[in-house]
């Protein structure tokens, strides 16, 4: 059986109830890690968590967005940056058209002679003679202008091709590259020359 | 009281910061005076603190209420301390102390002492003795259980109390010594 000394008792007593103030630091230490105040991620960071998400290697996923991102560019580009317009007036004598139709036809270089041209859309002519075809892509085409029918206009004037022609096979084509087209076209007389 | 903690702890279950740092004012100072004595300077006792607070909250769903919560505590903080220090613990040798007992030297020194001495005493015994006689003394933990706990034999133990008593007997004759000069 041990012994109490005095030594022992005096010990115990003076620690019965000891207490001690620990520093206000512990219980923010504590607080901070019972609720982490969560860091805001680096882009990267986040891309690395979504990767996490995903369960995909980190390799994986920059792989895998990296050729996403790329094709989104390629198709962004196309459908932005390989369109262009052609747009334009038309006009009967010296006054713009109030209304009629523009139509828009292809050509198609390496097709056969007799289909090398085909209609590709059709757009109305707006009270100040004005028309637009939008996200036109590049390449070769006809123009063909008619007025309204039933129209005083169309007493007068006949529907013709770009530049003043009454036949396809000799009007003029309109190329589209890489700008915007401005093409201002003007119809026929009736019983007008065919302008060469 | 049964029903307050039984309230308190549901409310830190639901990790609501006011119910846990009401559970921090209740048992700060007290755990702080406990790591004190178990380890050997203040800011080991702070990272004890800080670390056994956080095993609380981690472990409080344990607590079943078959005893009371300030034990449980203690408990818990205790053995954070033990197990913080498990790594450093060296036990020297047995020391053979049959009569140092009746040795009552040094305990007018030791009436004049605060508790601030007599902790300072306790944080500058070596590791060992120091885990064994907080553990016995002050605990009043079994040379049996405190040998389970540690790891080590109850001949260890008894040979590290044995340390202690002589060390701060050694601490009381030379405060004495420098007093009387």
């Amino acid at each position: 059986m041990e012994q109490k000394d005095p030594i022992e008792d005096k010990f115990k007593s003076a620690f019965s109830g000891f207490e001690q103030e620990p520093p206000e630091r512990v219980w923010n230490n504590v607080r901070a890690q019972l609720h982490p105040v969560p860091v805001p991620l680096s882009f990267w960071g986040r891309m690395m968590k979504f990767s996490g998400l995903l369960h995909l290697h980190p390799a994986l996923f920059f792989t895998i967005s990296g050729t996403a991102f790329v094709s989104l560019l390629t198709v962004v580009y196309v459908f932005a940056f390989g369109h262009q317009s052609i747009r334009g007036h038309a006009y009967a004598g010296l006054s713009r058209m109030s209304s009629g139709n523009v139509e828009l036809f292809v050509v198609a270089d390496k097709a056969m002679p007799w289909d090398s041209v085909t209609h590709y859309r059709s757009a109305l002519i707006d009270h100040f003679g004005h028309f637009q075809f939008a996200r036109v892509s590049q390449g070769r085409y006809l123009l063909r202008i008619a007025p309204e029918e039933n129209s005083e206009t169309a007493k007068t004037y006949a529907p013709c091709w770009y530049k003043g022609h009454e036949r396809s096979d000799s009007a003029d084509v309109v190329l589209v590259e890489r700008k915007d087209v401005v093409v201002d076209v003007k119809l026929m007389k009736n019983g007008e020359t065919v302008k060469r | 009281m049964f029903d307050e903690d039984k309230d308190l702890i549901a409310r830190c279950l639901n990790r609501e910061v006011a119910a846990e740092y009401q559970i921090y004012r209740r048992f700060a100072a007290k755990m702080f005076g406990v790591c004190l004595r178990y380890c050997g300077n203040d800011a080991e006792a702070e990272e004890v603190l800080q670390s056994g607070f956080i095993r609380l909250f981690a472990n409080l769903q344990q607590f079943r209420f078959d005893g009371t919560l300030d034990g449980w505590v203690l408990r818990i903080f205790i053995t954070t301390a033990i197990n913080h220090r498990r790594d450093n613990l060296r036990y020297s040798q047995v020391v053979e102390l049959s009569d140092e007992l009746e040795d009552s030297g040094g305990n007018d020194a030791l009436s004049r002492l605060s508790v601030k001495e007599l902790l300072t005493m306790i944080q500058q015994l070596p590791e060992g003795s120091r885990t064994v006689f907080n553990m016995y003394v002050i605990e009043n933990y079994k040379h049996n259980e405190i040998a389970a706990i540690l790891g080590i034999s109850e001949g260890t133990s008894k040979s590290q109390l044995n340390q202690a008593r002589a060390t701060i007997r050694q601490m009381l004759k030379n405060t004495e010594k420098k007093r009387s000069l």
